[in-house]
């Protein structure tokens, strides 16, 4: 852990005209290892994310390597809308390296690109239109554009959320691999409890604005948290290696209990089995 | 990782083949400018062959007959020269001005830029005989400077407000409504002939050209493109959206803003001689955007070609459709402009990018 190169967060505040959206949010990103940020709609991820990215004013301080994070070591994708823009993919990835491009292209640009193209698994797609794309193939567009960025911070505002599942695994392996090699801060906003404690190292868990828990996944996924933040009832199961997998059981209807402050009573869980799994249960007995 | 290598080549070769292939729209379409630009230049309505105008346009302005090098170099000339520049301008106006609003029906005139002229033309025709200058030089003047005033309005609120592509409409729709309410109450107060002239003028024709009004657009153009030229590549990443821009590492306020100053520029000049001459801003983008898709590099040269192209075709029809006669080119333009703007959607129709 060289801590010299970790992101820290301190004091972080940030309003959108006169709401209030983050409010005293602190943290640390580890680099070489994935960060994730986790918490419902509204509660503030994106926000954080586009603030630490120095694309909304806020206050507070962020360091890295003993100073702010300037533009040249951040690179942040905001969360993908559909790109409309009649550019090729190769065209579309050439502009991560905007700042360096000049009016007719070097061959270390393309071979930054190619590489770039190549490690999200879309080296197949160079000459086609980007608008012509479905959105998780958008998504690996824009991923591979930041990437060829080589950025010492890289921000992800849901990454995953158009993937298939199979996509949504090489994708995130993608971003451990990158910060391992480059020893980068990689902070990620993921939806998917599973998956942010499969692959995150840090967890930081937004709930109107404000820090609800961090710390490692495995520490801090409990079902009282998850309860409190989410207003849902979910049993977590663990994995032979003892990586926590949520299982939803229900949702509660209408505003979820204030953290902390009182207990939800007890539910009886429900059960479902699959066709399949009573199948075997009457075959056991 | 055997693959690796073979794929890499193709990328290179890739990116060579698509080079080549806008490098030859351009050189075609340079070539059927210079096509449409003499057919220009050999119709008109005094009864010159075309072996004449050649012969005159070869002998130079102290040719020996007088009345082919007169018509040739005062006049048609200037015009031919004049249908291109304004065309370029046109169209890389209307280029930028769909990218700075991430709008596809958005012209140099959007932000109220012809009303601001016409207004300026029309107060120049008015009261402009009482200062003692040429006619033919303060109705220019006074277009230019109500367009660059309405751009300073649009900018003051801009750079109050943000530069985000609905507060710029937003003002820009005011300005407009402003002077087009201020250009109408000329109207209604002019007399008859005062009248006349104004409504001429909004027409928008190239016989208002001269070599002077040549020399300053090619000054503006030369000054503006090479500017835009500069920033071809965060334009580019603009049309990926400002948040994706700014992540990018774009100052996509300040961009918007020197891009719109050098768009009012371009307008200005552009209808500043001639009138307000619509469509080509907003169609020769389109057109140009079919031929090299939106990679700046290649679609800002090629929106001033097609502009250029499409308004030379329009003066040439201008000149044929009434024997004797030149209709202004601003009614012209729209009569070839929707043809080409059918063509556009039917191919975007059929899901074709390029």
């Amino acid at each position: 852990m060289s801590g010299q190169r970790d992101l820290c967060l301190a004091d972080i505040n940030v309003s959108r005209g006169a709401c209030e959206i983050v409010k005293g949010v602190s943290a640390t990103f580890p680099s070489g290892s994935i960060s994730v940020i986790c918490g419902p709609n509204g509660a503030g991820k994106s926000t954080l994310m586009a603030a630490i990215a120095n694309i909304l004013p806020y206050s507070g301080t962020t360091t890295f390597a003993g100073r702010k994070p300037g533009n040249k070591e951040l690179s942040f994708l905001p969360q993908a809308l559909g790109l409309r823009a009649q550019l090729s993919v190769l065209e579309t990835v050439l502009l991560g390296r905007l700042d360096k491009l000049g009016w007719s292209l070097r061959g270390s640009d393309i071979d930054a690109a190619d590489a770039a193209m190549q490690s999200v698994g879309i080296g197949d797609l160079a000459s086609r239109s980007v608008c012509s794309l479905s959105g998780g193939q958008q998504q690996l567009v824009l991923l591979a554009q930041r990437l060829i960025r080589k950025p010492a911070i890289l921000l992800l505002d849901e990454p995953t959320s158009a993937l298939d599942l199979r996509r949504q695994l090489l994708v995130l392996d993608i971003l451990k691999a990158y910060a391992e090699e480059q020893d980068a801060v990689v902070a990620v906003v993921l939806h998917d409890l599973s998956l942010a404690a499969r692959y995150g190292t840090e967890m930081l868990v937004l709930h109107e604005g404000r820090c609800a828990a961090a710390g490692k996944p495995a520490d801090i996924l409990t079902e009282d948290m998850i309860r409190s933040v989410y207003g849902v009832d979910t049993e977590i199961l663990h994995t032979a290696n003892g990586t926590p997998v949520i299982a939803p059981i229900c949702a509660h209807v209408g505003k979820p209990p204030r953290h902390e402050n009182h207990r939800a009573e007890p539910i009886e869980p429900v059960i479902v089995r699959t066709r399949a799994e009573r199948r075997y249960e009457r075959s056991g007995t | 990782m055997m693959a690796a290598p073979t794929a890499r080549q193709d990328l290179h070769a890739l990116y060579r083949k698509s080079v080549r292939k806008r490098l030859s729209s351009i050189i075609v379409c340079v070539t059927l400018l210079i096509a449409f630009m003499a057919a220009d230049l050999v119709t008109g309505p005094s009864p010159l062959t075309v072996r004449e105008a050649f012969d005159a346009l070869l002998n130079g302005p102290a040719g020996n007959d007088r009345t082919a090098a007169a018509i040739i170099w005062a006049i048609r000339l200037p015009m031919t020269i004049m249908g291109a520049l304004v065309g370029m301008g046109l169209g890389i106006a209307g280029l930028q001005m769909q990218t700075i609003l991430d709008n596809p029906l958005a012209s140099p005139f959007t932000l109220g830029f012809s009303a601001a002229a016409g207004f300026g033309a029309a107060l120049a025709i008015m009261f402009g005989g009482a200062l003692p200058v040429a006619a033919w030089i303060i109705a220019p003047v006074s277009a230019f400077a109500m367009t660059l005033l309405a751009c300073a309005l649009v900018y003051a609120i801009a750079r109050l407000r943000g530069a985000n592509a609905e507060i710029l409409v937003l003002a820009g729709i005011a300005v407009m409504f402003m002077f087009q309410a201020c250009q109408s109450l000329l109207q209604y107060l002019a007399e008859p002939e005062v009248l006349q002239q104004i409504v001429f003028w909004l027409f928008g024709s190239l016989l208002k050209s001269s070599w002077t009004s040549v020399a300053v657009l090619v000054v503006v153009l030369s000054v503006g493109a090479p500017l835009l030229a500069r920033d071809a590549w965060k334009l580019t990443a603009m049309r990926l959206g400002d948040a994706h821009a700014t992540s990018l590492g774009t100052d996509i306020n300040a961009l918007r803003r020197r891009t719109f100053l050098i768009i009012a520029m371009l307008t200005a000049a552009s209808v500043a001689f001639v009138g307000t001459i619509g469509f080509i801003g907003l169609i020769a983008p389109h057109a140009a955007r079919a031929i090299v898709g939106e990679d700046q590099r290649a679609l800002l040269p090629m929106s001033a070609l097609t502009g250029a192209m499409l308004l030379s075709a329009a003066s040439i029809i201008s000149k044929i459709l009434a024997q004797g006669a030149v209709i202004p080119v601003g009614i012209v333009t729209a009569i070839v402009g929707v043809p080409v703007l059918f063509v556009l959607i039917m191919r975007r129709g059929s899901g074709g990018v390029r």
